[in-house]
């Protein structure tokens, strides 16, 4: 929800460590993050901040996954990769690496995607490995509306 | 028969007589309870202490107050009642740590100190905030400026709280390792 951005982010992990001089935290072992509608499950996440704020969260998995609740009415989004980077200041989430975005049956995957939480645009790019191609799916029912 | 009764209760009475007589006089006096009785055997017993430590190179290491200490010379140990103690940082940059508790052991000559009860350790950080750390039981190593714990600890900041169970900390490195069961809410915006 847009309401999301502003809550506190509760993080849950087996260990972590805090380098309030470096301004990281580093969450190892089946680690939950929740943030509104917002969880994202990974093996190890590394939060930086900056004057007291939470400016960005790397979560790494094999894969890590993402998800959200855009809007009431609409259906969950649904993401992962390998890592995923949520740049709070941004309202941006990027998946690297085996990168997958799924909502309300459509589907894409490649090396990187970029999803604007707030636009809720989704750009996807293969990255470094040109053989790497976008993929999309749209299933039946979304393309007679589309048309 | 009468007389043998008389002299009977004559020998008797002399013989009670004789008792008291030889008795020592402690025998008939209340013992004295000393104020120290129901405490263990220290060597020595202080109150409302203030003791200032130096580092080998002569900068204020460590400064404690407690209302009671008792001191073990064989054990090398000090016991305090109600710690407050301040962990000079290794520069004067540093800011130092202030620790509070229920109840202290300093062990070993100093190489540590037990905090249990109610631990509560702070540190300012920035012009208004603290870094504060809450905890039942926090062993520190004053010299190395190390800190653990086994229990359940929770980490507050201008930033958010972590908790766990389970804690190591260099605490001028400003590193903390929380072990088990971890939980952090940030602050997002």
């Amino acid at each position: 929800l847009q309401s999301d951005a502003n809550q506190p982010i509760k993080i849950e992990s087996d260990k972590a460590e805090r380098n309030d001089k470096k301004g990281t935290t580093v969450y190892e072992g089946s680690v939950v993050i929740r943030q509104g509608t917002i969880k994202i499950r990974a093996d190890k996440v590394i939060v930086y901040s900056e004057r007291n704020k939470v400016d960005r969260i790397v979560c790494i998995g094999k894969p890590a996954h993402y998800q959200q609740q855009p809007k009431p009415e609409d259906g969950l989004v649904l993401a992962s990769g390998d890592t995923i980077e949520y740049h709070l200041a941004a309202d941006r989430i990027d998946l690297l690496k085996n990168a997958s975005l799924e909502q309300n049956g459509t589907t894409i995957t490649g090396e990187k995607i970029h999803y604007d939480l707030k636009a809720e645009v989704v750009k996807a790019s293969s990255g470094d490995n040109p053989k790497q191609r976008i993929q999309m799916v749209i299933p039946p029912s979304n393309q007679k509306e589309g048309n | 028969m009468r007389n043998i009764l008389l002299m009977i209760m004559l020998l008797g009475s002399s013989g009670i007589f004789l008792l008291f007589w030889l008795s020592p006089p402690e025998v008939f006096l209340e013992k004295p309870v000393s104020d120290s009785d129901g405490l263990p055997k220290a060597d020595s017993y202080m109150l409302n202490i203030s003791m200032l430590t130096y580092s080998k190179t002569g900068e204020k290491a460590n400064s404690m107050l407690a209302t009671e200490a008792r001191h073990f010379k064989r054990a090398n140990r000090l016991e305090v009642e109600k710690p407050d103690m301040v962990s000079f940082g290794k520069t004067p940059e540093d800011q130092p740590w202030h620790m509070t508790a229920e109840k202290g052991t300093v062990i070993k000559g100093g190489e540590q100190a037990v905090f249990t009860g109610s631990v509560y350790a702070w540190q300012t950080v920035g012009p208004t905030e603290r870094k504060e750390l809450t905890t039942e039981k926090l062993v520190l190593y004053p010299e190395t400026h190390i800190a653990e714990t086994d229990r359940h600890v929770t980490i507050t900041t201008a930033q958010g709280k972590t908790t766990g169970v389970g804690m190591w900390s260099d605490l001028d490195s400003e590193v903390f390792k929380l072990l088990a069961n971890v939980k952090g809410i940030h602050r997002a915006r």
